[in-house]
């Protein structure tokens, strides 16, 4: 009998292993160090994230121009959508290392494990970039999420984390069998379930095959769309990142969703790119529909997380009517506004850690007031983060807008295009609000809060730093999403 | 042999109760039950694509499928553990304290 040679190439394995054994290692770390300082283990997850990172710029690493590495026959690719993707999941890990141990130190959390679950959720993340296979892209959106489940939760003894873990984790199963079931649909259709042989077996335009890769797509959708807090997908984010820990909200809401359109843009355009008809119709509409429900609730709200919440919704909204305007425009915008959207929306939940107090107390919309007499730097970064979210130059969250808004017009979506520009004004009705408070109105008490650590103060100032930056120098960065973006079908 | 229709039609009874549950049921324990049956469709559905196929690969991702069901079974059921801890229940609807 005769074998073909099975090559074993890890190379594109590599990231993933290091983020997964470096994370068991922080666990084992932490295991053994029973109440020493937090400081440690934060320390250690810090070096498995820098490890990884510095993996990818290494000179030996093959790069998304030259031919990309894959293993494991062609289940995960290191190419430039995934190093770009699992780069921002990587920052944001390392912003919330940096702002948890004074959150937890605060609200009087003795145990460690955020830190390892936070290193676990970027390795699932780095799979979700990477996968080019439903079903290794189902295990990394498992592993991702799983971690995210009990880092919502990690506050178990508040009533409000633990109800956020289990309203996350009972919507979040629900979306993975819908994902899953829709994996079962496309192995129907393809025979196969690695998304450049689904998308050669649509090829074929055997109508069989189009009608059960059309009942897959469309269940992929919905989980995505539950992932990615899209409306009508959307009811669990709320509460969710109300409840959650303010530093796992800021991770949630970041890297989890950096890492779900990586997602969508690899499913999109690797299995569906040569037939847009079947899908373009639908994200141009769930876009639609998140940025006016996403943008009109965030209007009326007063606690500023939930606020964020639906902040974080909307741009939701902007980033689908980027996947929708198609390629290369609009995969390069998304990825441009995934790394905009980390900066100013990190550094707003940075500083509302920095300003909370036992029990995130004091984060309303009236307990602000005034903050710029009492802490002024802390008033300036929080305008400057909310700024770059309203997309007011010369911010990073206005490049994101332009680069997104331009994308949607060369492919003739005037009337997202519309409403991208409509409810970008309508969202300065609740970001300015806060900006207003903050330096127009007296404050309401005395602020007993404590002055911020050494983390969250470089959290602050590098969010801060980046959304200029990238405001006025967008090029950086552009250029890179450009580039990742280019090689997608 | 019965056709493949049969079990796909089977498949996606299975998987419309499980969501009917999750929907419509409000203890956690048995919202948590319909994700699995729902997941269990997925299941059905690859062995039976795979059997129609004459490939072994639709079985080997049940397998992935029952892993993941496994760990999520073990985040699930500590996280409604700890809900029921602090609160005493785990109806959903009695679970109110966020809200804007």
């Amino acid at each position: 009998m005769h074998f073909p040679p099975v090559q074993f190439d890890w190379i594109a394995a590599v990231p993933m292993t290091l983020l997964s054994v470096g994370g068991l290692g922080v666990l084992l770390l932490d295991a053994k160090g029973k109440g020493r300082n937090p400081l440690v283990s934060a320390g250690a997850a810090a070096a498995v994230l820098v490890a990884t990172l510095l993996w990818f710029v290494h000179p030996l690493v093959p790069h998304a121009t030259a031919a990309d590495a894959r293993s494991f026959t062609s289940m995960l690719t290191v190419d430039g959508l995934g190093v770009f993707v699992t780069v921002v999941c990587i920052l944001t890990g390392l912003g919330t290392l940096a702002l948890a141990p004074s959150y937890m130190a605060r609200e009087g959390v003795k145990a460690g494990e955020i830190y390892p679950l936070v290193v676990f959720a970027v390795a699932g993340m780095s799979v979700l970039a990477m996968g080019t296979d439903l079903m290794v892209l189902f295990l990394g959106l498992e592993i991702m999420s799983l971690a995210v489940y009990v880092l919502a939760g990690y506050q178990r003894t508040v009533d409000g984390s633990v109800e956020a873990a289990l309203k996350y984790f009972l919507l979040g199963a629900f979306a993975s069998a819908i994902f899953l079931y829709g994996i079962t649909f496309m192995y129907g259709a393809a025979g196969s379930v690695r998304l450049d042989l689904v998308a050669r077996a649509l090829a074929s335009d055997n109508p069989n095959t189009v009608r059960l890769a059309q009942i897959g797509l469309a269940l992929l959708l919905a989980g995505l769309g539950f992932k990615i807090a899209a409306v009508p997908f959307h009811l669990w984010t709320p509460d969710v990142y109300q409840g959650a820990p303010t530093p796992v909200t800021a991770f949630m809401s970041s890297a989890v969703k950096a890492a779900a359109f990586a997602l969508a843009l690899r499913i999109l355009r690797v299995g569906f790119g040569a037939h847009p008809m079947l899908w373009t119709e639908a994200v141009k509409w769930l876009a639609i529909a998140t940025m006016v429900v996403g943008n009109l609730a965030a209007l009326v709200q007063r606690d500023l997380k939930r606020m964020l919440a639906y902040s974080s919704i909307a741009h939701s909204g902007y980033l689908l009517a980027g996947v929708a305007a198609g390629h290369p425009a609009g995969t390069s915008a998304v990825l441009f506004y995934l790394a905009a959207y980390l900066a100013g929306n990190l550094g707003a939940f940075a500083v509302l850690v920095a300003i909370g107090e036992k029990g995130d107390r004091n984060l309303n919309l009236d307990d602000i007031a005034g903050l710029y007499k009492t802490h002024p730097g802390l008033a300036f970064a929080l305008s400057a983060c909310l700024l770059s979210l309203a997309g007011i130059p010369p911010t990073a969250g206005f490049f994101g807008k332009f680069l997104v808004f331009n994308a949607a017009v060369k492919a003739h979506m005037i009337g997202p295009a519309v409403l991208i520009a409509l409810t970008s004004a309508l969202s300065l009705g609740y970001y300015l609000t806060v900006i207003v408070k903050m330096y127009m109105a007296e404050p309401a008490r005395e602020y007993i809060t404590e002055p911020p650590t050494v983390g969250v103060r470089l959290v602050v100032v590098a969010s801060v730093a980046s959304v200029f930056v990238l405001g006025i120098l967008p090029s950086l960065v552009q250029g890179l999403a450009e580039q990742a973006a280019i090689p997608l079908p | 042999m019965i056709p493949l229709a049969h079990y796909i039609g089977l498949s996606a009874m299975l998987f419309a109760i499980g969501a009917a549950g999750v929907l419509v049921r409000r203890n956690a324990l048995i919202v948590f039950m319909s994700v699995e049956l729902m997941l269990n469709a997925s299941h059905l559905g690859l062995v039976a694509f795979s059997r129609f196929r004459e490939a072994l690969d639709g079985q080997v991702l049940v397998f992935f499928g029952m892993t993941v069901a496994a760990a999520e079974v073990a985040v699930g059921l500590a996280i409604i553990i700890a809900v029921f801890r602090s609160r005493k229940t785990v109806n959903i609807d009695e679970l109110r304290s966020l809200n804007g």
